[in-house]
């Protein structure tokens, strides 16, 4: 037994995971980098609102209204005395929670109909490419009005209709990963091992499918923002007077020639939020694709 | 119980739009408890359609097993639930590849992996199956295993990684172990080391092979006994000393002829003339027949029955069957 032996001691390899790989090429993405700090900022508003304004984001002042910013009221008031600031402090809460829920409730479904439809493949896959096809041919936020129309308006019911908006891309996604992982020899190896299909999927083949889902749902809940906004835009998500940035705008809209500050803000916000979770999708797609690792 | 493992007239087809291919085409042999069967054969004759029609392993579609009986400690291996087939691999059957590259799961440490079927099948809890790990990881010769099992796949060198494989197979210790072309995609002096190991666990914990290569300098090394197939049969088979000293079928003829030796100072090697049929339009009679020397007009027209020259010693071929026709 002994002469089989490697080698005696070897020099420990450098365990350079995976994981700190990623973080590496991540750090050295600037524009990965400015997003991941946008969206620090953000989250720092959502979370210390109270603290940061001393305004009550629904508690209106008629006799402010309209106010240009000052040093009192940061970005002004709006038609009813608001504080646009605090309105927007708070709105960040509403736009992060719906972005988080909506797309994890798209993963929450489409990823296991996805991961079914990949790894069994035949009549069940064809007929839930199917379905997918049909509901992929609808624009996101088409779908997600005709869910709202269905469920009633409110923060909750946008939540829901985004996160099935969004369950199609999610199957696509993870049903193209899967298809390629189950041809991995170690998946063979786990079937000859006598591992069920359930075991195989969930411990040997969804890991491996990791590296787009999380670059798409960075995406993803950008755009669960943006769809979000837009339905609030339409009046079909939150309700007044709920501070959400949708919603402002759209009642800024009216007073745009005599306080723009009404639409600029909720506009800017909901703009760098979407940029800050693109670009740091943009940043991970290339530190986890290992093709565009290594060309840099 | 005098046989491990009898395989009787298996047959898997596979199905494209147009056509069956008969890729195993009525197999039949044996393994005794602690026997190295080798199976041997050019790429494409189905020696690992055999070894995943064994282990129940074949994807439907495109391929199916269409015949013949597995019998397995004397249960019929094709008539078993998947349940209860799953309670069979890895645990009484064990199989290792020949990508040791691929054939672990990258996001899981070595120990994670090797001690998933201990886990599995002998309903041992965490980290009793992580010291369990440690052990085979010591059983297959791997240095540092302490270490090792934290590591993960890419931390390791092929050969490394196929002794890993070999100690996730043998967890359970298994009583078969089928090992298709575990060595071919190692370098020569890694492939020694494997081979060698192999050959001592098979002793240590007295568990038979069924071992596929095309590589018969291996099979010399390693078998007890040898299946020769050709296009999805079996054309001889015998003890690897006869087979070697004495074969018969003019394909394993060829076969030994064309392997290089030392001594030879010819400088071309003896080759096979002609090249193995396209599945899909078999020749009529003995599949050999369009490349062999001996072919006679019977050969043209029927596939010859398996002889029984000696025991022990059988042979798909009309030179043998004194009923039927002389040689030429």
């Amino acid at each position: 037994m002994r002469d089989l032996e490697l080698t005696g001691k070897t020099e420990p390899l450098r365990r350079e995971t995976e994981l700190r790989q990623v973080m590496v090429h991540l750090r050295r993405n600037r524009a990965a980098m400015a997003g991941l700090v946008v969206l620090a900022i953000f989250l720092f508003c959502a979370v210390f609102a109270p603290l940061l304004t001393p305004y009550d984001p629904t508690g209106t002042d008629l006799s402010r209204a309209l106010e240009k910013p000052s040093g009192e009221h940061l970005l002004g008031t709006d038609e009813l005395g608001r504080d646009v600031f605090a309105r927007i402090l708070y709105g960040s809460r509403i736009s992060l929670a719906i972005g988080l829920i909506s797309v994890a409730i798209g993963m929450l479904i489409g990823v296991p109909l996805g991961a079914i439809s990949g790894y069994y493949g035949g009549k069940f896959d064809l007929f839930m490419q199917r379905i997918i096809d049909i509901l992929i041919a609808f624009p996101g936020i088409l779908l997600a009005i005709v869910i709202v129309a269905i469920l009633g308006t409110g923060v909750g019911n946008v939540m829901i209709a985004v996160g099935i908006a969004s369950i199609p891309i999610y199957t696509r996604l993870v049903r193209g990963s899967v298809l390629s992982v189950k041809e991995e020899g170690y998946v063979a190896a786990a079937k000859a091992l006598g591992l069920g299909d359930l075991r195989i999927i969930v411990r040997h083949i969804m890991p491996n499918c990791m590296g787009p889902i999380i670059v798409q749902s960075t995406f993803q809940i950008a755009t669960a923002i943006l769809w979000a906004a837009g339905l609030g835009f339409l009046g079909l998500g939150a309700q007044p007077p709920d501070p959400e940035w949708g919603a402002m705008l759209s009642k800024g809209r009216h007073y745009i020639r005599v306080a723009h500050h009404l639409t600029t803000y909720p506009g800017l916000a909901i703009l760098l939020l979407v940029l800050g979770f693109n670009l740091l999708g943009d940043g991970l797609r290339d530190a986890l694709d290992p093709k565009s690792r290594n060309s840099r | 119980m005098e046989y491990l493992l009898q395989v009787r007239d298996l047959k898997t087809n596979f199905y494209t739009d147009s056509a069956v291919v008969h890729a195993v085409d009525g197999v039949s042999f044996d393994v005794r408890p602690g026997e190295v069967v080798g199976l041997v054969g050019e790429s494409g004759c189905g020696k690992s359609v055999v070894s995943l029609s064994i282990m129940r392993l074949i994807q439907y579609p495109p391929g199916k097993i269409e015949g013949g009986n597995v019998l397995f400690k004397g249960r019929d291996l094709l008539k078993l639930s998947e349940g209860e087939m799953r309670r069979i691999r890895g645990n009484e059957i064990a199989m290792i590849f020949q990508e040791p590259m691929t054939s672990l799961n990258p996001v899981y440490r070595i120990g994670d992996q090797i001690g998933e079927a201990i886990r599995l099948h002998q309903g041992v809890d965490g980290p009793a199956s992580w010291k369990k790990a440690v052990e085979m990881l010591k059983l297959v010769g791997i240095p540092r295993s302490e270490e090792v099992v934290r590591d993960y796949p890419h931390q390791l060198s092929g050969g490394m990684r196929q002794r890993a494989m070999i100690a996730m197979a043998l967890s359970c210790y298994p009583s078969l172990l089928i090992a298709d072309e575990p060595t071919t995609a190692l370098d020569v002096t890694i492939q020694a080391q494997i081979l060698e190991l192999m050959r001592d666990l098979r002793q240590k914990i007295n568990m038979a092979i069924i071992f596929i290569t095309h590589d018969l300098g291996v099979i010399a090394e390693m078998a007890d006994h040898v299946v020769v197939m050709y296009a999805g049969k079996v054309v001889e088979d015998a003890g690897v000393g006869v087979l070697f000293t004495e074969p018969l079928h003019p394909y394993t003829v060829g076969l030994i002829k064309s392997k290089p030796k030392v001594e030879d100072e010819k400088g071309v090697l003896d080759f096979i003339p002609g090249v193995v049929p396209n599945p899909l339009e078999m020749p009529a009679g003995c599949y050999f027949n369009p490349r062999c020397a001996h072919a006679m007009d019977i050969c043209l027209q029927e596939m010859p029955p398996v002889v029984e020259v000696k025991p022990g010693h059988r042979v798909r071929c009309r030179l043998f069957n004194k009923d039927k026709g002389e040689a030429r």
